[in-house]
């Protein structure tokens, strides 16, 4: 009798084999997808099936990033003066010279390097000030009945207006300028949050906040040991929220008016036609977007020790 | 004042649950007397929605009784009561030492030394090793001992318990029924103790008050006089088999009126 007809008797059943260092199914398939898409993409255009102008290939996105990423942020150009005053004429109206030659250094508005930062500081100071803002107005409504009557519909008229009919009021008030992307950034954001919040502080449970209540705990004990623990899976998914729509707040802002970032970046070759540029700048968007969830996906872990559910 | 020697007296308590959206009013209990001597340890058993969680509620202070006055000895050590709830209501976001040590947070001891006082406890109820576990880290019955353990260090006078052990095994559901005795008999506390089980009741008791279905009245007060320290062989005893019986009568009488059914009272 052979001894594989037998299973050992109290040995789990072994694992099928794989090789070491085989990437996991996920990360396979993952993989398996995108060699698919990826050449189709690239012929598409090559073989004329659709305009370049309509959708450029990945090849042509890669060249243009790497001259955008290491092109020089700003350009040596001599100054030629259109003003006619500043040139020398003699009595005879004749042109002598030009006294105002003199190079210049003009930025370069497709450095991609200093788009990428200009958005990230209106993103994170935006958001940051959302998030701190959201979740202490969130935390005041839940906890204070009066100031949420008194608030409320306040909040419900301007989270119901789309941000972006606000903008030209908020230039009006700002100017354009960098104020004026933090407070679009600020307005797309904070709802969300706020709202997420105060639907958790409502979430601590009835058996808890008797346990603190017979304990005789404060009424601040009450709320940092019951109140906010209970809210803090709202308070994370309000983030996560928030860090979505402030995204869209720096689109939007940029899209609007602005000289600078990653959303004037795609604005500007889209007006200009280059849908490399424009698919470059999407992409890059969709990175940060990724990038910035992760990290909020990495500050949630941290909690999970007592939230095992959410693993 | 509270009269000499008793720990708890409710004279004439009645509530009812107003519903929010209808109004309606909902009698859950009715007329309760009782008094409970200090050192007690009085049982509560009755049908299934008769008010007892209700009824040690209004003790411990979280409801409000629509009539009647409930009064209870101020020690001198200032902690009166402390209730250990139905459901485990240990915090999830706090580990076990921190959970057991909330009693003591609650009244201002600080964190470090309410945690040296809550290790002993934490060890009295088996759960030494666990301390830096999360409650979801333990099985239904470490939970509930945990939630004993937490209502135990903050020394009560009076232990509110509302069917601390309806989650555990029946082994661990014994050796804490033992454990129970023991602090109770040593600290010379007094237990207001809920279950469903009447033979826990009977087996732990000095009286036992049998409920009616809602509205929850006292439908007969129990004298136990098995003698003391009671051995588990005392479950098989004639006296206690009959008092058993006698209970379970009244309760299975209670069930037959229907009550249990109709939602309105
Ligand atoms: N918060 C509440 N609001 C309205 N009605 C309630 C509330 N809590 C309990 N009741 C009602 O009051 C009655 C008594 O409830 P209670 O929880 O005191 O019963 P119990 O005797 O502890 O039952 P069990 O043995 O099942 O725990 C029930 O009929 C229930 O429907
Ligand atoms: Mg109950």
């Amino acid at each position: 009798m052979s001894a594989a007809a037998q299973p050992a008797v109290g040995r789990a059943v072994p694992r099928r084999w794989r090789f070491p260092g085989r990437p996991s199914d996920r990360v396979l398939y993952g993989l398996i997808g995108f060699l698919i898409v990826l050449p189709l993409w690239e012929l598409l255009p090559t073989l004329g099936l659709v305009k370049r102008v309509t959708l450029s290939s990945p090849s042509a996105i890669v060249s243009v990033a790497i001259q955008d990423f290491t092109s020089p942020a700003e350009y040596l150009r001599i100054n030629a003066p259109l003003n006619l005053s500043s040139r020398v004429w003699n009595s005879g109206y004749e042109y002598i010279a030009s006294v105002d030659t003199w190079p210049i250094m003009v930025p370069n508005v497709l450095h991609l390097p200093s788009n990428l930062w200009v958005s990230a500081q209106e993103y994170m100071v935006g958001f940051l000030l959302a998030a701190v803002t959201g979740i202490l107005l969130g935390l005041a409504l839940g906890l204070f009945r009066r100031f949420r009557y008194l608030v409320e519909p306040w909040l419900d008229a301007i989270n119901a207006t789309p941000t972006i009919a606000l903008v030209p009021l908020i230039i009006l008030v700002f100017g354009i300028g960098f104020t004026q992307k933090i407070v679009v950034v600020w307005l797309e954001a904070i709802f969300v949050i706020t709202l997420t919040v105060l639907s958790g502080v409502g979430a601590a449970e009835k058996k808890h906040l008797d346990t603190a209540l017979s304990f005789k705990a404060s009424r601040r004990l009450r709320f940092t040991s019951v109140i906010l623990p209970s809210s803090v899976p709202f308070i994370l998914t309000g983030m996560r929220l928030g860090a979505t729509r402030a995204l869209v707040g720096v689109v939007v802002a940029e899209f609007l008016a602005s000289n600078a970032g990653l959303g004037f970046y795609i604005n500007f070759s889209g007006t200009t036609l280059r849908t490399d540029r424009v698919m470059l700048g999407v992409i890059l968007l969709g990175m940060f977007g990724i990038i910035v969830g992760e990290l909020i996906r990495r500050i949630e872990r941290r909690f999970d020790k007592w939230r095992p559910a959410l693993r | 004042m509270i009269e000499q020697g008793l720990a708890l007296s409710a004279r004439g308590v009645r509530m009812s649950y107003i519903d929010q959206s209808s109004g309606d009013r909902l009698l859950a209990i009715d007329r309760i007397d009782i008094d409970i001597r200090e050192g007690e340890f009085v049982s509560i058993v009755g049908p299934s929605g008769c008010g007892k969680s209700t009824f040690l509620k209004i003790v411990n202070g979280l409801l409000p009784s629509s009539e009647g006055t409930i009064e209870i000895a101020q020690p001198d050590h200032g902690r009166d009561h402390a209730m250990v709830f139905q459901d485990s209501s240990l915090f999830p976001w706090y580990t076990v030492l921190s959970n057991v040590a909330y009693g003591l947070i609650c009244q201002g001891v600080p964190k470090k030394e309410a945690q040296k006082r809550a290790q002993p406890l934490i060890d009295m109820v088996g759960l030494r090793g666990f301390e830096n576990k999360y409650p979801y880290q333990l099985s239904g019955g470490m939970q509930q001992r945990a939630n004993l353990a937490r209502a135990l260090t903050v020394d009560p006078e009076i232990l509110l318990m509302d069917e601390p052990f309806a989650a555990l095994d029946a082994q661990t559901r014994e050796l804490m029924q033992a454990e129970l005795l023991r602090i109770w008999s040593e600290a010379n506390k007094t237990v207001l103790f809920i279950t469903h089980q009447i033979d826990e009741a009977i087996y732990l008791s000095d009286r036992v008050l049998v409920m009616s279905a809602r509205p929850g009245r006292i439908l007969e007060d129990i004298r136990i006089d098995l003698p003391r320290p009671r051995e588990l062989e005392i479950k098989r005893s004639p006296a206690f088999v009959e008092m058993a019986d006698h209970i379970w009568r009244l309760i299975s009488g209670q069930l037959q009126d229907d009550k249990l059914a109709s939602p309105s009272a």
